[in-house]
């Protein structure tokens, strides 16, 4: 027997016929109406992003309550495995520790000779000050959009444009924010464009997107820099968004074109994530004629040339 | 059934009820595609876009077998969620997927399948052959954005197929259809 069994399409009354000319035309208006819609999307992006936000409130509250037991067993997990061969592992800790002792012994002069060097210059650094920390509550499927979701929105002083980062590196900035939830460009994503410098040569880049797991490194600019596999790369400043110094990603393959690095930060690792305001803007008030005092006090010599 | 062709006021309450919540059901359909593109949001970030796309395989055989209870317009309101929820540009979906419910109906009235595993075969080229149209607006109104990922979800909700169609066909004999075995 055919399978399925052909439905009966004979139309044989007057009103049947109407209805399916109705409905064919109610099709058509719904179609032209999409369309206009599309259009409308494309030249007035602005108008969709509060749906988006609104989209995301109601998105973040499911999974986080969907996500409760998931992570518990999760957290359940990694802390039996962490009993595995546990004695070997404090050993190699331990062994690690009295190797960072002692570099942080040169850390810490380095840091002091830093502060005191910015403060003969009068260098005025902006605050990294945090937004709050949210949970990862959600993500876009990745075929378009790398997005992640996090539990925190404009009522928690999050807005659009501010970075977001975890423990281990930068994970993108906001883009659309709504009551409750917000969304997050990763830099993953083909419309991410994060600039940043090469540790091991101080030379700048920029981070790109491919919606691929690794990102591409334009290193075309006004300096011919060169990096190697292992490279790491960190935010630099540039733009005033993303604060300097937060790593990004690490170079691991040199292509033809251009290299391509691994992001440090994956967010699937990360339960929690932090928003911070946006770099360039945060300058620690000056007191009252300071400014102007800390400009004039500034030596001739170290005046940037034009 | 005894109540057929009675005024509503002659029922009796517990009757009522029940043509109360019969005009319910036509809500299923349309509220199982919209959880079904909800589970893409799930807070997990695959190296490449392996996420099925549940809801499309939803449509899909809602289009094919139940038609009349997932109307083609319906695919508008649909796919603008999934715009909204998946980062497409707005209207991507809203108006990718009315069309694609046409192109399956036809398809359904002019060939005949000898087997339901054929439909499984069938959904091959609709699925990737929709996510490729649906590549191609989003490249024409956002920015570019390469292929690959959108082909690698529309293998995955390939793979998926059995499952979901297994879950429709659940869904239709216990909520909509309401056949007892």
């Amino acid at each position: 027997m055919a399978w399925p069994p052909r439905r009966i399409q004979t139309r044989r009354t007057l009103r049947e016929r109407n209805q399916a000319v109705i409905s064919r035309g109610l099709i058509l208006f719904a179609i032209v109406i999409a369309a206009m819609v599309l259009l409308a999307g494309r030249y007035f992006p602005q108008q969709t992003d509060s749906l988006r936000g609104a989209a995301a409130d109601v998105t973040v509250p499911v999974w986080s309550v969907l996500n409760a037991p998931v992570t518990w067993l999760s957290n359940a997990g990694a802390n039996i495995s962490a009993y595995w061969n546990a004695a070997e592992r404090i050993k190699v800790l331990q062994g690690r520790e009295q190797l960072y002792l002692e570099r942080r012994v040169e850390f810490e002069e380095a840091v002091r000779e830093n502060r005191e060097l910015r403060q003969l210059m009068n260098v005025v650094d902006p605050n990294r000050a945090a937004v709050g920390t949210f949970a990862v509550s959600g993500a876009t499927s990745g075929a378009y959009a790398r997005e992640a979701l996090i539990g925190g929105g404009f009522r928690h002083g999050v807005r659009n444009g501010q970075p977001v980062r975890t423990a281990s590196g930068l994970i993108g900035r906001t883009v659309e924010v709504g009551r409750n939830a917000t969304r997050v460009l990763l830099v993953t994503d083909s419309e991410s464009r994060v600039p940043v410098r090469v540790v091991r040569t101080g030379l700048p880049a920029l981070v790109i997107g491919t919606n691929e797991p690794l990102v591409r490194v334009d290193l075309t600019g006004p300096t011919s820099n060169e990096v190697q596999v292992g490279d790491r790369l960190v935010t630099s400043g540039d733009g005033g968004l993303f604060a300097p110094g937060v790593i990004v990603a690490t170079i691991v393959e040199i292509g033809d074109t251009m290299p391509l690095a691994r992001p440090s930060a994956v967010p699937s690792l990360a339960q929690y994530a932090i928003v911070e305001e946006p770099w360039g803007t945060n300058f620690e008030p000056f007191p009252d004629g300071e400014e102007a005092q800390g400009e004039a006090a500034l030596p001739s010599e170290t005046t940037p040339a034009p | 059934m005894a109540r057929e062709g009675r005024p509503f006021n002659t029922l009796s309450t517990g009757e009522q009820l029940a043509v109360v919540l019969a005009g319910t059901l036509g809500i299923i359909p349309p509220l199982i595609v919209a959880i079904g593109f909800l589970i893409l949001t799930v807070p997990f970030f695959p190296p490449i876009a392996l996420m099925p796309n549940m809801g499309l395989v939803l449509v899909f055989l809602f289009a094919l077998y139940r038609p009349r209870q997932l109307p083609v317009w319906m695919g508008v309101p649909l796919g603008l969620w999934a715009d909204v929820l998946l980062g497409m540009p707005f209207g991507a979906n809203g108006f990718a997927l009315p069309l694609f419910m046409l192109a399956v109906q036809w398809f359904d009235t002019h060939t005949r399948r000898m087997h339901w595993s054929m439909d499984w075969l069938v959904a091959v080229p609709f699925l990737l052959g929709y996510k490729s149209f649906l590549w191609l607006i989003c490249v024409t109104i956002g920015p570019s954005a390469p292929l690959v990922p959108f082909l690698s979800q529309g293998l995955a909700t390939l793979a998926v197929f059995p499952l979901v169609a297994f879950l429709f066909v659940s869904i239709q004999r216990r909520f909509v259809d309401r056949i007892s075995a």
